[in-house]
């Protein structure tokens, strides 16, 4: 490859994640060797880095399908809506660390912003991959940097705790993947995905198996990331023993990247595969996928009800909801994606809302327990409504984000060919289970008196991200048809 | 009309201000307008030559959902029932809540409900429909925990929000598969559909879907357990929601489904029975309440059990009455909350065993209960208008739709006799409700205060509906064809013809014998209502529903502490026990499934006694590794497995990797025991050894399956391998003879320096990381 050829890629389709690049070292060497005072003004270095990313995201709306070093980096529609994610989940979460009121961390600031940094430039990596090895790199950025920030409380044992379970199970899973991918490689003999998808879409003949056992355990490895039951265990360790921004860090950016990778990969590969004459692979997988959801939104929703410590509660409905997204990936309508793009997209604004609640609870109160919202409404009603915004969305009632994506899913189910009756159902049926949960909070934050007198101020920064997703949960549930026809 | 609907809305935005602009005047008057001005805006509508009127606003295109409005002679007695009693409840909170609670909330709550519920009764487009309805669940909810910290208070909002929001999913499950089949989310278009969904295959379960959202919502048996402990809410609240309008939501529904699912048996079958049997039974519980709420609440629900037959019935008669019953029901029992709430005021209890004789204290209200409670009995005189539609429920009871089949035929013989009981327990309760209550002996010591009249302003409502009563019983017809005659084409159809009410039909008429026998029988049981208690308590409280319920709860939660406990222990062993034993059931399965496993052994090079010596070294150490307490030992143990793999390669004669494997195993071997200098001693920890034989079968199940997968990836080998490639274009390309030296700087040249790179700055990190550790030592 000389140098003409690389030169007559187009570089500025990689504009957002150079940005984000640049910001990311930029801060680190700030932060190793600037004055202390600057110190103050790093994370609104980070939040304009990631905002300029945004922009230039935003210019490329519209811009035809590229590929920059042979298919390795490629930029589609695909890439854009889910990169688009990723970006806003990291500038709200962002805009959560700026709001900190307790300072004990300070120390440990610049390596948060650089570290979320690079976590959100792994993450853009796997929106943006079209090379198996591209991806495992991005998704591996991804886990690396999670896997310090999970751990960067050393002194705090729950911290330590989270971290080493979070690394353990992080490296069976990614073992698992890479065994995996490297039986696709070996099926076709390349690592970039459209040449798979080529090889693959003939009949497969005495292949079958291989690529059977290529796409469960790449699922498998994959199904880590998205916390599907059964790999889900280390999510609430791990929630827990973070700090709350990371928390909705894992729980909003590094899941939706999972999902990217598997869409990206399964219906990119194993979508055109046929399979034993008519079907194609996917299709004949499907049946495993709906099992791995209906278990994860059973165990899921089933557990939270008994769940008292904040965290960990959102750490089991959030597994919960991962069963919800993986009903679209089964249902394989021609609406499937836009499902899928929807939920996360409302799924970061309430989730990271209700982080957000929880983490000016939690430095108010000093506790993570579930009673840190009683009598809230009379501590302070802006953030009991507030909350109960977050909290109606989770649980899918109607004029929020979450009753609209809900509502897709379901309708993608029933209207699929064949209907999925039996995840609609079961989505219904725990729908109503989470209600027990979610209503909980909210009967300790309107019917209990408050332990303690005394107010629940919002400071001035803390209300900026908490607007923000407000106005996203609330306004992607009045007027939906706004980022539906941006999707189109 | 879209403003009338949002009105409530945007004044809730206003209700924060209005509030602080002057205190000293209790928020409730500046927005009592709101509802007037929305009963006078429809109020308009009524009149003989009313027609459907509709408007139409683009909401989500892409998924065809619009905000519809449809205004029909249903939806206009529901929309002037919600602005009407509502403006009066509005009125009644004034006097009966005092400035010093917090109003604000309360009327925010309110007035989100009377938008809400207004957005039901006038949607044409199910899924806005469905967002109204648990709209007003939501705000049921917050109303019903506005005013205590109780214990019960929470029981009793989680109970009603859980039950009706289920009820809620499962209506939208209805509606969903409705608008699947029609391909319209217009409820007007459905109907005209009305044969294609019901000879669709899938007709039974949306009946049951849209069924079972109604039935939650309007309180019938078996889900009726929310509403008495939704009576926790302030009075004005009970007497608006809980009464007259959002208990009807679901008789709503169900009327304006009519149309669509109604004519067909199963309709008949299951909406009678339902009803009936909640008439029945909720007036039966109804007589052993000792709390006023509690009477009144149980009576709510047979009353509204009442309706739904009626609608079931489906016969126009019916129907008629069932519109009819709705406006009256609405007016009597409204009337009737309002006093209770009035008792409860002024005399610090609604326990009906510590009241007695406030006739003499109270004249006004007891007046007003009378007229109240004599028209929900149904006593037959021309002035109570329960009379009149209790009277033409007889008369529709006894002049079932003719359909046919074994059941069927039961249930039109029992029907009768069944609302016959029901109704002389309703007037067994009504009687017990008044004289218990206004006349009897003055129970001085078991009031903390004395009792007085109300203050004016609080009688305003009550006297107000009241007044309704007398005026439709009197001038029956008044309200006939301008008005029901309307609600009742809407759930007919256009074959409705209005018939006029009478009062007096003549001896002959078998509906006035069962009024009779209801009075004659009723005023013997009230008599002797005290000798009957035990019967009345016959069926224990540990059988209900509500047991029940709290027993579905329970179990959810303690099956989800069983699963906590069994499964997430927190210990990193057992979950990678399980992580591997499910990828091992997964895997497996599918590979059982798909036929997945293809073992050959045509091509395999033969096995070679070193091969063999190096293998068995390796699964040795393995072994050994598990049966080892010491950590240094088990790292050297490990590492002969790593230093095997080497040999391996070397033997395979892949001596780069050798090297690398090498490599690698001895800095790992070296990190390892640094690493663990600062490490506590290995403790060996107990374990059971059933725990133990699964982790045992796991493990072999797991080697095995990765055993069948690599020879059975390499029975299935599509292409030829990769070396080919560099071993031909070895020499041309990069001038050398070494294969693995011209790949490793040649051909990927700049992947070696990267990854030298990489190497270099771990180096740096270890050393700096090395470095810091002897700074802190040596301070």
């Amino acid at each position: 490859m000389d140098i003409q050829t690389l030169l007559s890629f187009e570089w500025g389709m990689m504009a957002p994640e150079f940005t984000i690049l640049i910001v990311g070292i930029l801060l680190s060497l700030l932060d190793l060797f600037g004055k202390d005072t600057w110190k103050k003004s790093l994370p609104w270095l980070a939040v304009g880095g990631v905002g300029v990313a945004i922009i230039f995201l935003l210019f490329q709306y519209g811009h035809g399908d590229i590929s920059i070093l042979g298919n390795t980096y490629v930029f589609d529609s695909f890439a854009f809506y889910f990169k688009l994610i990723l970006l806003i989940a990291t500038l709200l979460i962002l805009l959560m660390v700026i709001s900190r009121t307790v300072q004990q961390e300070v120390r440990d600031r610049g390596e948060y912003l650089y570290l979320l940094l690079a976590a959100l430039l792994g993450g853009m990596m796997v929106a943006s991959g079209g090379d198996l090895i591209s991806l495992f790199v991005g998704l591996e950025l991804l886990s690396l940097s999670s896997y310090i920030m999970v751990g960067l409380r050393k002194r705090d044992v729950r911290s330590s705790e989270g971290a080493m379970k979070y690394l353990i199970n992080g490296s069976i899973a990614t073992a698992f993947t890479l065994f995996g991918m490297s039986y696709v490689f070996g099926l076709t003999g390349s690592t970039k995905l459209v040449d798979i998808a080529r090889e693959m879409s003939g009949s497969l003949g005495s292949g079958e198996p291989v690529a059977i056992i290529g796409f469960i355990i790449m699922f498998v490895g994959l199904a880590f990331k998205i916390s599907t039951v059964p790999f889900h265990m280390w999510t609430p360790d791990v929630y827990e023993g973070a700090v709350t921004p990371v928390s909705a860090f894992l729980s909003v950016v590094s899941k939706s990247a999972g999902f990217i990778i598997i869409v990206r990969i399964f219906w990119g590969i194993f979508g055109n595969a046929t399979f034993g004459g008519s079907d194609t692979l996917f299709a004949t997988m499907i049946d495993f996928i709906a099992v791995l959801a209906f278990l994860t939104m059973f165990i899921g929703n089933l557990v939270a009800l008994r769940q008292r410590n904040m965290k960990r509660l959102l750490a089991y409905s959030s597994i919960g909801h991962a069963g919800y997204i993986l009903i679209p990936l089964v249902s394989l309508t021609p609406v499937s994606l836009e499902n899928i793009w929807f939920y996360l997209l409302a799924y970061a604004f309430m989730t990271i809302g209700a982080f957000m609640v929880i983490y000016i609870l939690e430095q108010q109160k000093q506790s993570e327990d579930i009673s840190i919202f009683t009598g809230l409404y009379r501590e302070s009603p802006a953030l009991a409504i507030i909350m109960t915004i977050f909290l109606a969305s989770l649980a899918g009632i109607p004029g929020t984000a979450g009753f609209i994506g809900k509502f897709n899913i379901f309708v993608g189910a029933v209207a699929a060919d064949p209907a999925q009756y039996i995840l609609a159902g079961t989505m219904a049926v725990m729908t109503v289970v989470s209600y027990i949960y979610y209503f909980n909070i909210m009967v300790q934050m309107y019917i209990r008196k408050p332990q303690l007198e005394g107010t629940t101020k919002i400071a001035r920064l803390q209300s900026v991200p908490l607007i923000l997703c407000v106005a996203g949960t609330i306004g992607l549930g009045v007027f939906p048809f706004i980022a539906l026809n941006f999707f189109h | 009309m879209i403003y009338a609907v949002f009105a409530p809305l945007i004044i809730t935005l206003l209700i924060p201000l209005l509030s602080k602009w002057k205190e000293r005047v209790h928020t409730g008057w500046f927005i009592l307008p709101v509802p007037i001005l929305i009963f006078i805006y429809f109020v308009q509508f009524v009149g003989e030559n009313f027609t459907p009127h509709s408007e139409s606003y683009s909401w989500i295109p892409s998924l065809n959902i619009s905000i519809d409005f449809y205004l029909d002679g249903l939806s206009l007695l529901f929309v002037l029932l919600i602005s009407g009693i509502g403006s009066l409840v509005v009125l009644y909170s004034i006097y009966y809540l005092h400035k010093s609670e917090q109003l604000k909330q309360f009327y925010i709550y309110l007035y989100i409900f009377m938008f809400s519920m207004l957005g039901v009764v006038l949607s044409d487009n199910v899924f806005v429909l469905y967002s109204f309805w648990e709209f007003t669940s939501l705000s049921s909810f917050l109303l019903i925990g506005y005013w205590h910290y109780r214990e019960r208070s929470r029981y009793g909002a989680l109970k009603s929000m859980l039950i009706t929001v289920f009820g809620g999913l499962s209506l939208f499950g209805g509606l969903i598969t409705l608008s699947v089949i029609t391909e319209t989310t217009s409820i007007q278009a459905m109907i005209e559909q009305k044969d294609l969904i019901v000879n669709h295959s899938l007709f039974p379960l949306i009946l049951v879907f849209i069924l079972l959202g109604a039935f939650t919502k309007s309180a019938q048996f078996p889900f009726h357990i929310w509403l008495p402990d939704a009576m926790e809410a302030p009075t004005p609240v009970s007497a608006y929601l809980h009464s007259a309008t959002m208990v009807k939501a679901g008789i709503f529904l169900v009327a304006r489904f009519s149309p669509i699912l109604g004519g067909e048996p199963s309709f008949f079958i299951i909406v009678s029975l339902f009803g009936i049997v909640t008439l029945f039974w909720a007036s039966f519980m109804a007589v052993r309440q000792t709390d006023l709420k509690g009477i009144l609440a149980f009576s709510t629900v047979s009353q509204l059990g009442m309706i739904m037959a009626m609608l079931g019935f489906g016969t126009d008669v019916a129907i008629f009455a069932a519109v009819f019953h709705i406006l009256n029901h609405a007016t009597f029992k409204g009337s009737l909350f309002m006093i209770a709430g009035i008792v409860d005021h002024e005399t610090g209890t609604r326990d009906v065993r510590k009241l007695g004789g406030l006739m003499t204290f109270m004249p006004m209200s007891a007046t007003l209960a009378l007229f109240g409670v004599f028209s929900m009995a149904g006593v037959p005189l021309p002035f109570f208008n329960g009379f009149y539609s209790k009277e033409l429920f007889f008369e529709s009871a006894i002049d079932l739709p003719g359909f046919s089949g074994a059941f069927v035929e039961f249930l039109q013989q029992a029907i009768p006799y069944i609302a016959v009981i029901g109704s002389i327990f309703t007037f067994v309760y009504s009687m017990y409700l008044f004289f218990s209550t206004f006349r009897g002996k003055y129970k001085e010591h078991e009031l903390k205060t004395k009792p007085h009249e109300a203050p004016l302003g609080m009688l305003i409502s009550p006297s107000i509906l009241v007044l309704g009563v007398i005026l439709i019983g009197l001038f029956p017809n008044m309200v006939n064809e301008s008005f029901l005659a309307h609600a009742a084409t809407a759930v007919f159809g256009d074959g409705f013809h209005a018939h006029e009410v009478k009062f007096w039909h003549g001896w002959e008429s078998p509906a006035l014998r069962m009024s009779l026998i209801v009075v004659g029988v009723g005023t013997i049981l009230a008599i002797t209502r005290k000798k009957w208690t035990s019967v009345y308590t016959v069926f224990p409280r540990r059988l209900s529903f509500n047991e029940l319920y709290n027993y579905i709860v329970d179990s959810i939660e303690k099956g989800s502490t069983k699963i906590t406990e069994t499964y997430m222990t927190g210990s990193i062993r057992h979950y990678v026990s399980y992580i591997l034993g499910s990828i091992l059931i997964i895997t497996g399965a599918i590979l059982f499934i798909t036929n997945g496993v293809t073992i050959e052994f045509d091509d395999l090079a033969p096995i070679t006694i070193p091969e063999i010596l190096v293998g068995l070294t390796m699964a040795i150490a393995a072994i050994a590794s598990i049966f080892t307490n010491n950590r240094l030992s088990l790292i050297i143990i490990v590492g002969v497995v790593g230093y095997g793999l080497s040999v391996l390669f070397v033997i395979y004669r892949a001596p780069d990797l050798a090297l690398t494997q090498l490599i690698v195993e001895t800095v790992t071997v070296a990190l390892f025991l640094l690493c663990f200098k600062h490490l506590p001693e290995l403790k060996n920890l107990p374990s059971h050894p059933g725990v133990k034989s699964i982790n045992f079968l796991i493990s072999v199940g797991f080697g095995v399956l990765v055993t069948l997968i690599g020879i059975s990836s390499h029975s299935s080998k599509l292409f030829s391998p990769i070396s080919e490639y560099f071993i031909e274009e070895s020499v041309p390309l990069g001038g050398g003879h070494n294969v693995v030296n011209v790949i490793l700087v040649d051909m990927r040249g700049l992947d070696t320096l990267f990854e030298i790179t990489v190497l270099g700055i771990a180096a740096l990190a270890i050393y700096a990381l090395i470095k810091l550790r002897h700074d802190k030592e040596a301070k």
